[in-house]
Parts: structure tokens; sequence; C-alpha cells
């Protein structure tokens, strides 16, 4: 498909496309103002990529009218070729690049201006790590695929905000899949879904720590479908806030009764009563084992990402102020 | 047809004062501009301008000699009298829009117990109902609350007095007679400090050739210190669209308990919820729901706004022959609930490969010190546990029929006697086809 094709297909289903397919109820409702998105998705200028810009888009598995951001988005964007290491930036105004991914990949998403990015992964193995760093509305959607029998790593940081980040995970047949991340400080609205297939396995761990004003959210959908045997389905969220606005939505859909397992879990990350007494029996201070207690989680949580300087920052400038 | 005519029609033949009048044309007016829910399922072909709206007669029985003999008859097939007689403190029943035999025990009224339809509480005590209709369940929630308010008719008010306690339980049992019928009751319970109530729910109709669409409302209030348990067993037949709207509000150290069973219905819509607004105010919801070939959209929705406050939800569902249960969920946690805690477990049991579980629950914190968990699991039936049966003499059909049974085993503990010998029952024969 080219690319001008891409946009001008936006640009033509622009106008009756709805924010979300979704919404209206009071358990069923949006997190992420999209007003304000698309308020701020005008006047696109390049921006900073990383890539080699392409024309002829040979993978595409977006649908461009999924939602109105979705399409926005599309209606502006720059296509890039990528692998290896990506950067999107945007600086000045409102930038919009989609990357066309094969192989494991690093992506560093700036937006110190308006921007979104949408990220068309196709992968037979290895690593994704994913930085997020926000300070203007940042738009990112992901979509994975994952080769049969392969096996995939995904790795994601999320700071500031507003941010909607959203995964959408299809692991093919025997794939096994797991997605690992963590949100700070202070409004985000982080989505990761996945269809799985027979014998494919998706498990995604996701953290927020919230500090005192905000909203950070995460919430997904793992859908296994009708036939799919022997699928594995998991998804743990756990959260921590110091008075802002935490929010875990992890959801199933479950259309087979040969699933080999299905679950869901979200809690919080207040360590045991026996935990703390352990570390402050050994002369340590509440608000001490505490820092110690939410590092230890950063640092299983994020795994490879824990290993960067500016992320480990992050997580120190959180803990800190516990 | 759906106007305010219809409104102004039924508030009439109910002798209601100007302000419930008023209430309703209210919640007409938001009905009309209130959107169509587009998460819903299963209701496509509802159209509410359809249906027929039966205006309340107004006839009550002081006896069941008194009831129509087709009636008692019905009552009588569903041993409503028996239940009476043997383990309940009151009972009302109600007949369409009509409630039309509500008795509570002497002892009970003496003690300044009100158990009354509640048309004729509206009448009879208007300013007592009116601290509490529409005051725990809001009319704005979604376009079926208002057009509940708007056009209800039957239900039942309990008032219980501070400090007396009813240790027997208080029955409301509803019945819908006829195919395209809309029936909008409004129940009201509420117990007052340090009061003590255990209010049954039942419902029923026979099997019908086109839909019948049943919107009813509950609103508890458990004043300081009470403690109210509400159990449900709804058992509508397999053409009924049920919506309910049920939500308590519980008070300073006032505990609620909400056992919700969801065995019939065509599609059931049905999330009891609690809002915990006074200190140490617990609540526990009990939610088991068999989807045979329906849809049941369930769940619980839990508010924590005061400190202390404790809320436990367990959710059992089943799917067998293409049915889909869906546990949709909500714990809110807001900020200045100091040290709140809640727990949610929801387990779904797929029987076969047509059915379907979904699961959505959402949980928003925003008190640091409060503690949270939340667990979900969606399992295949267990193969291993019907071999096992079987190698030991049991039939298949039954062994199925006990799997399911120890699956909701949990919920089922907070049913009475009789009520979980009827709920066992309606699993061997749904799920185990007919055990002799």
């Amino acid at each position: 498909m080219r690319a001008e094709e891409i946009r001008a297909l936006a640009r033509s289903i622009l106008p009756n496309t709805r924010f979300q397919p979704w919404g209206d109820s009071p358990t069923i409702r949006s997190y992420t103002d999209w007003r304000a998105f698309e308020d701020a998705f005008v006047d696109p200028l390049p921006g900073e990529a990383s890539g080699k810009p392409i024309e002829d888009v040979p993978l595409f598995s977006f649908d461009v009218g999924e939602d109105r951001v979705t399409a926005t988005h599309f209606a502006h964007a720059l296509f890039f070729r990528g692998g290896g290491q990506i950067v999107s930036r945007s600086t000045e105004g409102y930038s919009a690049h989609h990357f066309l991914v094969e192989g494991p990949t690093r992506v560093v998403e700036e937006a110190r201006a308006p921007k979104s990015a949408t990220f068309d992964v196709y992968i037979d193995g290895g690593e994704i790590l994913h930085v997020v760093d926000a300070s203007a509305p940042c738009f990112s959607y992901g979509r994975l695929h994952a080769a049969p029998g392969s096996h995939v790593r995904i790795w994601v940081v999320v700071r500031g905000g507003p941010v909607h980040l959203r995964y959408r995970i299809f692991p093919e047949e025997g794939a096994d899949v797991s997605l690992s991340g963590l949100s700070l400080p202070s409004r985000s609205d982080v989505v990761t879904d996945a269809v799985v297939a027979s014998n494919a396995s998706v498990r995604v761990r996701y953290v927020l720590l919230q500090g005192a004003s905000g909203m950070l959210v995460h919430r997904g959908v793992l859908r296994v479908e009708r036939g799919a045997e022997g699928a594995r389905a998991v998804m743990d969220s756990s959260f921590l806030t110091l008075g802002g606005l935490a929010v875990s939505v992890p959801q199933l859909e479950v259309l087979t009764d040969a699933v080999d397992e299905a679950r869901h879990s979200a809690r919080d990350l207040h360590p045991s009563d026996e935990a703390l007494f352990y570390i402050r029996s050994r002369g340590v201070s509440p608000s001490e084992a505490l820092r110690i207690h939410v590092e230890s989680v950063a640092e299983r949580v994020l795994g490879p990402l824990w290993r960067e300087k500016k992320v480990r920052e992050w997580i120190t400038a959180f803990s800190q102020g516990l | 047809m759906i106007d305010e005519s219809l409104v102004r029609d039924i508030s009439e033949a109910q002798g209601e004062p100007e302000w419930m009048l008023r209430l309703r044309l209210r919640a007409l007016d938001l009905y009309r501009r209130l959107p169509e829910p587009r998460w819903l399922r299963g209701v496509e072909d509802l159209d509410v301008e359809e249906l027929i709206v039966p205006r309340p007669e107004g006839s009550k029985a002081e006896r069941w000699e008194d009831l129509p003999e087709n009636v008692r008859r019905v009552y009588e097939a569903l041993k409503l009298p028996e239940y009476e007689a043997k383990i309940l403190a009151g009972l009302a029943t109600s007949w369409d829009a009509d409630t039309i035999y509500a008795k509570v025990l002497d002892d009970l009224r003496r003690r300044g117990v009100v158990f009354l339809p509640m048309d004729e509480a509206v009448r009879r005590y208007p300013d007592l109902v009116r601290r509490y209709f529409g005051r725990v369940f809001p009319m704005a929630e979604h376009r079926y609350s208002a057009l509940h308010y708007a056009l209800w008719g039957g239900g039942v008010f309990l008032y219980v007095p501070p400090g007396v306690r009813i240790e027997a339980p208080i029955e409301a049992f509803f019945y819908i007679s006829t195919a395209m019928e809309g029936q909008f009751e409004h129940s009201i319970v509420v117990a007052d400090k340090n009061a003590y109530v255990h209010f049954i729910e039942g419902c029923a109709a026979p099997v019908f050739r086109r839909f019948s669409f049943h919107d009813g409302a509950v609103e508890v209030y458990v004043h300081e210190g009470a403690h109210v348990k509400f159990t449900t067993v709804q058992n509508w037949s397999k053409e009924i669209i049920n919506f309910n709207n049920k939500r308590g509000i519980v008070e300073r150290n006032g505990v609620l308990e909400w056992v919700e069973g969801s065995i019939g219905a065509r599609v059931s819509v049905v999330y009891p919820s609690a809002v915990l607004r006074g200190e140490g105010a617990r609540t526990t919801m009990h939610v088991f729901s068999l989807a045979r070939g329906t849809l049941k959209d369930g769940g619980a929705k839990i508010f924590h706004v005061a400190p202390n406050t404790r809320s436990t939800v367990v959710s059992k569902g089943v799917s067998a022959e293409g049915g889909v249960n869906i546990y949709r969920g909500l714990v809110r946690i807001l900020k200045g609930a100091k040290n709140a805690f809640a727990h949610v477990s929801c387990d779904s049991l797929i029987m076969d490969g047509q059915s379907e579980a979904s699961t959505y629950p959402h949980a928003q914190i925003e008190e640091e010190t409060a503690l949270f968990t939340h667990e979900a699991t969606t399992l295949r039936f267990p193969e291993e546990a019907l071999f096992y049966m079987r190698s030991r003499g049991i039939d298949e059909e039954k062994a199925r029929a006990l799997a399911v049974i120890g699956f909701i085993s949990d919920v089922m503990r907070g049913l009475p006697f009789e009520y979980a010998a009827v709920l066992r029952r309606v699993v061997e024969l749904d799920f185990g086809g007919a055990v002799g």
C-alpha cells in the first residue's frame, strides 16, 4: 500500500469515525481524554524519526478507522522502516510517525510536543524494549505479530503524560509472548490486548507507580478465540498510589472450553506486614523499607530496562518521594 | 406507547402524591435524553415501545383465599403459602404491576415494622418513603433506570425500626403473567440503627412465545450498626429480559450481605452495588449465574467512601450450551477511605466449546493506605473429576451436575436451606438432565 493512499483513506473516513467503539457505561468508559488529544494533533511537523523513510508500505496491519485518534494519526503520518533502534521525537510541533519493524528493537519515544506513533511489528523471537517519556500528549500504538513457535519478550516503561499507549499482540500458533511494563506518574492510559491462538501463550505483567495526583491506568483484554486449544492467557496488574488515581482493568474473554490457563489478577503493591517487619527488624525505617520494596518490584518488572541509567533515575526519583 | 399520558395514568391509578408524579415525569424526560447503552449485548430486539405496560389495579388480598383462583394456584405451585407458614416472617407477592398480597407477623407489626406494597406505602407513609425513594439508586444512572422510575409499579417497602431484629426471613415474590409485558417493580428495604433483617427476593414467569421485559429496582438503606442480608433467587423463564437496578448505602458499622443468584432469563443484566458511606461499614457480595444457552451480564460494584470499610466479592459463573457469562465489576476506593480493604474473586466455568466467559473488573484506587486484591480464573470443565466420579459408579449427567454444584458451593452457603435445595434441584435438571 502507498503511504499517500493510507493518508488519503484516513482523511476520508475521519469525519465519520468515533473516538472509541465502546463507552457510556460507568465501568466500560474512556480513561483517555480523546478530545484533548485530537485538539493537539494539528499542524504537523516532521519531528525526529530514525529509520528509513518509505513510500511503499509492504506490511500494514492497522485499521486506520479503528478510532478517531488513530485516523487522525494516519491522516498525517510519515512512514519509516526500522529495527534495532528507533527514536521518535517531537520538540516543537505535532509529529506523526509510523514504523514498520521487523525483528528485535529498542524504541525510544520522547514527546516534548504532541506526537503520535504507530508500530507494526513482525518478530520471530527476541526482545522489544519500549521507553516513553512524555510532557505533551503522546499517542503510541503497537501491533505485534509473533511468528509461530517464537519466544518474544516486550519490556515497557512510561513516564509523564498524557499518554495513551496501546499494544495489540497477535501470537500465532505455539508462540510465547510476555509483556512486562511499568508506568510512572502522572497521567497515562496503557492498554495491553492480545488475541491468543492455539497452543500460544500471552503473559502480561504491569505495574503502576502513581504519585499524589493524576491518573494512571492499566487495562487490557486477553481474548482466547473459539477453537483455540491449549492456549494460555495470564494478566497481572498491580499498583501503588500516593493519592493519585490508579486504575486497573485486567480483562479476559474466553470463547472455548479448551483453554489450558486463563486468569487475571490485580492488587496493590503494599508489602505484607511480615515483609515490613522483617526489614524493619534490621533497623530500616518504614519509608526506606517501602523504597526498597518498590525498587525491587521495578527491577523485576523492567528487566533489561532497569539497566538503563535514565530509567533507574526515574524510579529512584519516585521511590525517594515515598 | 411510553409517553406522559401513560406516566400520568399510572400515577393516578396508584393515587400518588404530587411529588411522586413530578419524580416520574423527570425520569421520563431523562429516559428520552439518555443514550442507548452501546456495551449491552443480547438486547438488539428489545423495543420498549412495543411493550404492554399494565396499569396497576390496586386490588389487595388479606388472605390467600381472597386471591383469584388462577393466581392462588400459581403461588401454591411455587410453595409460597407453605414457605410463609414454615420459615418466613413476612411475604409479599406481586402479579404484573400489582403487589397483591403483603403480610408480616403481627408481633413485628406491633414493634413498628412496616411491610407494605410500595404504592400503599407511598400513600400511607409519604414522608418516610420520600426519605429513601430514588435516593440510593439514581434515576440518571442509565437509560433503563430512568425508564424504571418513570413507569414503576408494584414492589414493596420494608422498614425495620431501631434495634428490631427479624430473625426469620421476609420474602417478596414477583410474577410476570404475559408475554410482551414490562414489569417495573420498585422495592426499598430500610434497616434503622442496629436493626437486622434478611430479605429474600424471588421471581418466576411461565414460558412465553415472545419475550417480556423486567426492569426493577431495589434500594437498601443500612443505618448505623444495622445488618441487612439481601438474597435474590432469579428464576425467570427463558424468554424474560431481566434488568435490575440494585444498590445499598451502608452507614457507620453497618453490614450489607448480598447474595445474587441468577438462574433463569434469556438475558440478565444485574450488578448489585454498595456504597460504604460510614466508617467501618462492610459488605459481602456473593454472585452466581448459570448461563445455559442464555446471556448473563452480572457482577458487583462497591464504592468505598469512608475509612476502615471492607468489601468482599465472590462471583461464580457457569456457561453451557452456547451460554455467555459476563462478570462486570467495579471497586472504587476514594481518597480519604483510609485502611479500606477490598477483595474480589471471580471464577468462570465453561462446560463446552460453544460457550463463553468474560470478565471485566475495574479497580479505581486513590487512597494510598487501601488494600485491594482481585483474582479471576476461567476454567474448563474438569474432565478428571468427571472420570473420578464415573469410576465410582455415578452416571455422567449426575456427575456433571455435581461438578457444577461443587463449583458454586461457596456462594450457595449464603442461602437458606429451602432455597439452596431448590437451587440444587435446578442445577441437577439444567446441567445433568432429569435426575431421579
